[in-house]
């Protein structure tokens, strides 16, 4: 019954545990980045409903950063913060 | 009617505060720490008032005043984008550190990490002498915000005024509670200060017939507010001030608030939502600042968030963005004059042991001493100094910012070194000093060559490649693996 004897489903690997460190929020980080830096609207003089494009850019900049940071939380969160809590 | 609704919200701040004194349990952790028991939501909205000053109402609507739609990627965007970054990276490793070791000052965890108590002093000394202008600013800013709201020159309250009600109401609440009344009283005013906010948006816009029409006449007088501009210096700037936020993963007074989360899923709800509340405080008020030029032409005789407000409002909406700043001022003066106080107890009394048995009540004794002397001392130097303290504002963030990469090191490489990061710090200082220097003789913003590049630009990388190189030179502490989770 607890996977050991033949007629049961085989026990799972246990999964192995995160990285303490995990890295690709970085690369999220360094794809923010790039955004912030997009030039494209810089020079632009348009309003979307009323407000300047390039704040509206930047306003869904944060945003996107705020889902990252709910991805982060949900898929790179280290497991050491939990432990023993 | 505007210094009493001042009245009111500071009788009510002070109640908050008093408030989280009910739960004071005596101890150096609960007072410097909250004993570790702040929750998401109060962590969330301490964290963005203790990252907001006096600059981000009055500073940032004047900003926006002059250079237009840019100064929101400036300050808004850039922070919203990275702060969230440094608290999962810097701000989840010191509270896991600090619960472990029991931490409650950053000067601890470095002297702890490499072994050296002078590394620490040095840090200490730098640390300091980088806040003093700082907390300096918050309470001249208090008195210069309610003499303006009330008036001004022409019949306003007194500065000193101001600056005295912003010292003694946080005196009052640091000194009894400690971090549990700061937390909960830095939650009641962000709350306060995001409600303004709004409220000054929408009653403001209406006087202009709505958002729409005030950006569409305002793109046709002043189209250089309405673009960033595409020029190498308006480059150069948004890149430095994109490394600006940098400088909250080594503010004292943050780390202390992190050291404050009940469990480290705090940090969680922190994460998700710091940019959404960053994005509604600054972007009505970068929204008004540009509003602000269809109304008054260059220049002004006083800052234009106040101005259009007085303007166009009555004196209820005037009275609460006097409430509105003094907010964002005590939601910083609190937290950095407690920080302070963490410091220079733990730092200097107990590592020097300058006062024998440092019991848990003598800890508390010297925190709310050294807390309240700082508080005493600012309120004094806010009567001497002029308005040129205010340029010294920025210079303390770049400092700041120059330090993460020595706390980047010492939490995430353990082959960093002592010597490493007592070069970096080195290197900090040094650079400061030098374009600070440089900086006296330039009229007007300054920046590098006239460029447009801050030294900001220049310190943080040079500070980065200071600990990398001569931590790869020297020798890693023995001991470093205990300050690593393991895989």
């Amino acid at each position: 019954m607890n996977g050991e004897s033949g007629g049961g489903r085989p026990r799972r690997e246990k999964r192995p545990a995160r990285r303490s460190v995990p890295f690709w929020p970085l690369a999220a980080l360094a794809l923010f980045a790039a955004l912030f830096f997009n030039p494209a609207p810089w020079d632009n003089d348009r309003l979307l409903a009323g407000i300047p494009l390039n704040l509206v850019y930047h306003s869904g900049l944060c945003v996107a950063a705020s889902a990252a940071m709910w991805a982060v939380t949900r898929k790179a969160w280290p497991d050491y913060l939990d432990r023993g809590e | 009617m505007i210094a009493a609704v001042v009245a009111v919200y500071l009788a009510l701040v002070a109640l908050v505060g008093l408030a989280g004194r009910r739960l004071f349990q005596g101890t150096g952790e609960d007072y410097f720490v909250a004993g570790r028991t702040i929750g998401p939501a109060v962590l969330l909205l301490t964290l963005v008032g203790t990252n907001m000053t006096a600059f981000t109402m009055l500073g940032l609507s004047g900003e926006a005043y002059n250079r237009g739609a840019a100064v929101f990627a400036f300050v808004g965007s850039s922070s919203a984008i990275l702060v969230p970054f440094i608290f999962y990276y810097l701000g989840t490793r010191c509270w896991w550190l600090g619960k472990r070791y029991g931490y409650v000052t950053q000067v601890q965890l470095i002297r702890d990490r490499y072994g050296s108590g002078a590394l620490g002093t040095l840090l200490f000394a730098v640390t300091v002498l980088l806040m003093l202008p700082y907390i300096l600013i918050g309470v001249k800013g208090g008195g210069d915000a309610l003499n303006a709201v009330t008036g001004g020159a022409a019949g306003g309250i007194p500065p000193w005024v101001g600056s005295l009600a912003v010292c003694a109401v946080t005196f009052l609440y640091v000194i009894y509670g400690g971090m549990r009344s700061t937390s909960w009283a830095n939650a009641f005013q962000t709350a306060v200060f995001m409600t303004v906010s709004a409220a000054a948006f929408f009653v403001i816009l209406n006087e202009f017939g709505g958002v729409e029409a005030a950006m569409r006449s305002l793109r046709e007088r002043h189209r250089e507010l309405v673009v960033f501009g595409a020029d190498s210096h308006s480059r150069l700037l948004l890149l430095s001030y994109f490394f600006i936020p940098l400088c909250t993963g080594a503010f004292p007074h943050l780390y202390a608030h992190w050291l404050s989360a009940r469990r480290a899923g705090a940090f969680r709800t922190v994460l998700v939502f710091y940019p959404l509340c960053f994005l509604a405080v600054n972007f009505p008020i970068v929204i008004l600042g540009m509003t602000g030029r269809l109304a008054f032409e260059p220049p002004l005789d006083g800052p234009i968030l106040v101005k259009l407000i007085v303007g166009y409002t009555g004196g209820l909406l005037a009275g609460c963005l006097a409430a509105g700043v003094f907010a964002a001022i005590m939601s910083s003066l609190d937290s950095q004059s407690l920080a302070l106080g963490a410091m220079f107890t733990e730092d200097i009394v107990r590592h020097y042991g300058l006062a024998e048995q440092l019991t848990e009540q003598r800890q508390v004794l010297f925190g709310r001493t050294f807390a309240a002397l700082f508080l005493g001392a600012a309120f004094v130097c806010s009567l001497l100094v002029d308005q040129s303290i205010f340029a010294l504002g920025s210079w303390s963030l770049t400092g700041f910012a120059g330090l993460l990469p020595m706390f980047a090191a010492a939490l995430y490489w353990r082959r960093s070194s002592k010597a490493g990061a007592a070069a970096a710090v080195v290197t900090v200082a040094g650079l400061w000093i030098y374009f600070f220097a440089d900086s006296l003789g330039v009229e007007g913003a300054y920046s590098i060559g006239g460029t447009g590049l801050l030294p900001i630009a220049v310190i943080v990388p040079a500070s980065a490649a200071a600990v990398l190189f001569v931590s790869l030179l020297t020798r890693p502490p023995a001991d470093a693996a205990r300050f690593f989770p393991e895989n």
